[in-house]
């Protein structure tokens, strides 16, 4: 009962300070879109192999032609599919375009196919070109542009005929048939083994633990200090509350807050953004060892500190060493090595290296274990730090 | 241990902080329905004393008994007695009526009963109009009234108040009398601690005097003042002054100390009725002539100043 007074409390509180919402969700949304397109490949043109074995077609020399007319696409043609394969083993080209055999005769009964390969291992780059691609041959099915290619592909069979007539001509074929003209079959490869963090996965997951960080260390150490300097502490400690759920009320309503920006952050990422969630209850068990440690690191500063200032700067210098060395801002796969390791000692890069497995690797409880033990450890120490520092205050108070 | 009619007792408490021992064999008791007041110095240990009767602190040895043996440091023990902290704990951005509920709330206080008895606390500290106010905009005194009502909400049997009549004005501080002698009237128990030495002597059933962590004196201020402070004050004040009266006096009575400033003579000693003829006498037999004559009866303001102006000798 008492748990849920303390509990009311905060709450009550936090509805007067809707400026701090605001700042707790808003802010984070905004820097995870903002970042994410500021980090998302400035690269204007995505290469695209081609391999035409219709050659005589002259509707696939067609599409050959005003692909690589696409300014966004860089265009190599290829004589056979193993080597085009190469290629994007090597890095050389994104994906490639695979026009079988017999493609126009297929197209005149509307069966034509199109292989539609890409690489997998960067999913910005391949959805940048899967939409360009895709949506290109998707407008030879589009009526107009099918007349379109129909009296080009006319003309050059033969040249003396009207276009007027050919039009006429064009348009009463196509509209006797009713499947697509086209079909595009898309696969995926993968070079890497594994897909590399997407801008927006990236600064999901990077924001959502800053702000984890933010919320807990920051804001959580100054409403216990709050609590603490402006005496109400004294209140509570007197009242029969007790000690244990005078904190636990405490903790549980900033873990709380911050559960809900998790889920805010990545409900958002996962449905506007596309960023996978892979197994929700890790991913729910991983963020909430998270903030169970942040928010103990809160309480632990807010005992240390002796003014708001202080706290403050206690705050920013943890949060400031975390992020960015934890790889919230950047990906821990463009740092060296050594920072890698770094990151692995750090809760935040634990989290940020867990999180990849769960949501890009899609591993098991087991792979993410180190870095959760890694957390948890921060976990322990600030908890074991917080109570003996209590106890000797009772001695001091 | 304890007394029949005994509520608290304080025996042999002993606090240091680190090389500074600030409690140093402190004893004491409180009777149920009394109102004891606590004198002593800044730095005495008062605040240490209350915060170790309220479990914030723990002594470093020493006892304290509460009637009926509850424990210190236990729920019951928390439910029996009410705080009233030194400075202001309340939650600025709360309102009053919120606030107060809120520590009902703690205090397991709970639906129809809460709001009256937050009704019924808020008129009793003269606040009804400011039910609906915040805290922050609160003046001074109305802040110190709702944090001492802030602790009877659950009807303490022993209600400890450190400084509670602190920066607030005459009126303010009458009120918050009314609720000391009403606490007393409905057979709770006061300790409370002021540098206002007459509004101890006016309040207190029993004063206790601490100084460096011990109580020094202890008794009702009537027997403090008649034990430690019995010479009236006269004081004259001459047109013309002229040393011989002292000299001339002090041959006549029998008194225990004589102040000269300037043309202003104090002069300490016991009562008596013939007092004031002689003094006219000498006067006139010197001729000198009194411009002005002002006796002022010991109070406890005189024992206070007594034992600290005893300095290190206690
Ligand atoms: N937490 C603490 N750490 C170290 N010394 C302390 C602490 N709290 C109090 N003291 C010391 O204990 C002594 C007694 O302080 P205390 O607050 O009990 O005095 P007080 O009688 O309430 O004084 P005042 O009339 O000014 O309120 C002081 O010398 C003070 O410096
Ligand atoms: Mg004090």
């Amino acid at each position: 009962m008492t748990f849920f007074t303390l509990l009311g409390k905060e709450f009550a509180n936090l509805r007067k300070n809707i400026g701090v919402i605001l700042i707790l969700f808003l802010v984070p949304l905004f820097i995870i879109f903002i970042m994410g397109y500021a980090f998302a490949d400035d690269e204007t043109q995505y290469s695209l192999g081609i391999i035409n074995n219709d050659k005589d077609s002259i509707l696939a020399q067609e599409i050959v032609k005003n692909l690589d007319d696409v300014k966004a696409l860089e265009v190599y043609g290829f004589d056979t599919t193993k080597g085009a394969e190469l290629a994007v083993e090597e890095g050389k080209i994104l994906g490639y375009i695979d026009i079988p055999q017999n493609f126009e005769k297929n197209e005149e009964y509307g069966q034509a196919q199109i292989n539609f390969v890409v690489d997998n291992t960067y999913p910005i780059k391949t959805s940048a070109l899967k939409s360009i691609v895709e949506g290109y041959l998707e407008k030879y099915n589009e009526k107009t542009t099918a007349v379109h290619t129909a009296v080009n592909v006319g003309m050059k069979v033969n040249s003396d005929c009207k276009p007027d007539k050919l039009v006429t001509l064009a348009t009463d074929y196509l509209s006797s048939r009713d499947n697509d003209v086209i079909e595009v079959v898309t696969k995926y490869t993968q070079t890497n083994q594994y897909q590399v963090m997407s801008s927006f996965n990236q600064t999901t997951c990077g924001m959502t633990a800053m702000f984890i960080l933010f919320l807990c260390i920051l804001w959580g150490s100054g409403n216990f200090l709050e609590e603490r300097l402006e005496g109400t502490m004294t209140r509570l400690l007197v009242s029969p509350a007790g000690f244990g759920t005078i904190f636990t009320a405490k903790l549980f309503y900033i873990g709380f807050l911050a559960f809900m920006q998790f889920v805010t952050f990545f409900s958002i990422g996962h449905f506007f953004l596309n960023v996978p969630i892979g197994n929700s209850g890790l991913l729910i068990l991983l963020n909430l060892i998270f903030i169970a440690a942040a928010a103990a690191i809160g309480l632990l500063i807010s005992l240390i500190a002796k003014t708001r200032i202080m706290s403050i700067g206690l705050s920013f210098f943890i949060i400031m060493i975390f992020s960015p060395l934890g790889g919230l801002w950047f990906p821990l796969s463009t740092v060296p090595e050594i920072l890698v390791n770094i990151a692995r000692v750090l809760p935040s890069g634990a989290y940020m290296l867990a999180i990849e497995k769960i949501i890009i690797k899609q591993q098991s409880f087991f792979d993410i274990l180190p870095n959760i033990i890694v957390i948890i450890i921060y976990f322990i120490v600030a908890w074991l730090a917080s109570a003996v520092i209590g106890i000797k205050r009772k001695r001091t108070v | 241990m304890i007394n029949m009619n005994e509520l608290l007792s304080v025996q042999n408490l002993v606090k240091s902080f680190s090389e500074n021992k600030v409690l140093n064999c402190l004893s004491f008791k409180v009777d149920k329905g009394e109102i004891l007041g606590v004198l002593g110095p800044n730095g005495a240990g008062k605040s240490t004393m209350f915060n170790i009767l309220s479990s914030l602190t723990s002594a470093d040895s020493g006892n304290v008994d509460f009637s009926g043996g509850i424990i210190p440091g236990t729920k019951e023990y928390k439910k029996s007695i009410g705080i009233v902290p030194q400075d202001i704990s309340l939650y600025n951005n709360m309102t009053v009526e919120e606030n107060l509920k809120f520590i009902g709330k703690l205090y397991g206080i709970r639906g129809k009963k809460l709001s009256l008895k937050v009704d019924e606390i808020i008129d009793e500290v003269n606040l009804g109009v400011k039910k609906k106010d915040y805290i922050k905009n609160l003046s001074g005194g109305m802040k110190r009234r709702v944090n001492i009502a802030a602790s009877l909400l659950h009807e303490p049997k022993l209600v400890i108040m450190d400084e509670p009549t602190v920066g607030v004005d005459p009126q303010s501080r009458v009120d918050i009398w009314k609720i000391i002698r009403n606490l007393k009237e409905k057979g709770q128990s006061v300790i409370f601690t002021s540098h206002y030495v007459d509004e101890v002597e006016r309040l207190s059933d029993r004063v206790i005097i601490i100084k460096k962590g011990i109580v020094v004196a202890e008794g009702t201020a009537k027997q403090l003042v008649s034990k430690y402070c019995k010479n009236y004050v006269y004081i004259l004040q001459f047109y013309s002054f002229d040393d011989n009266f002292c000299k001339e006096l002090t041959r006549k009575i029998n008194i225990v100390d004589i102040d000269v400033e300037g043309d202003k003579v104090k002069i300490y000693m016991d009562y008596s009725s013939n007092i004031l003829e002689y003094i006219v006498q000498t006067a006139a037999s010197l001729n000198l002539a009194i411009k002005n004559i002002d006796i002022k009866k010991p109070n406890l303001e005189d024992v206070f100043f007594y034992f600290n102006m005893k300095g290190d000798k206690v």
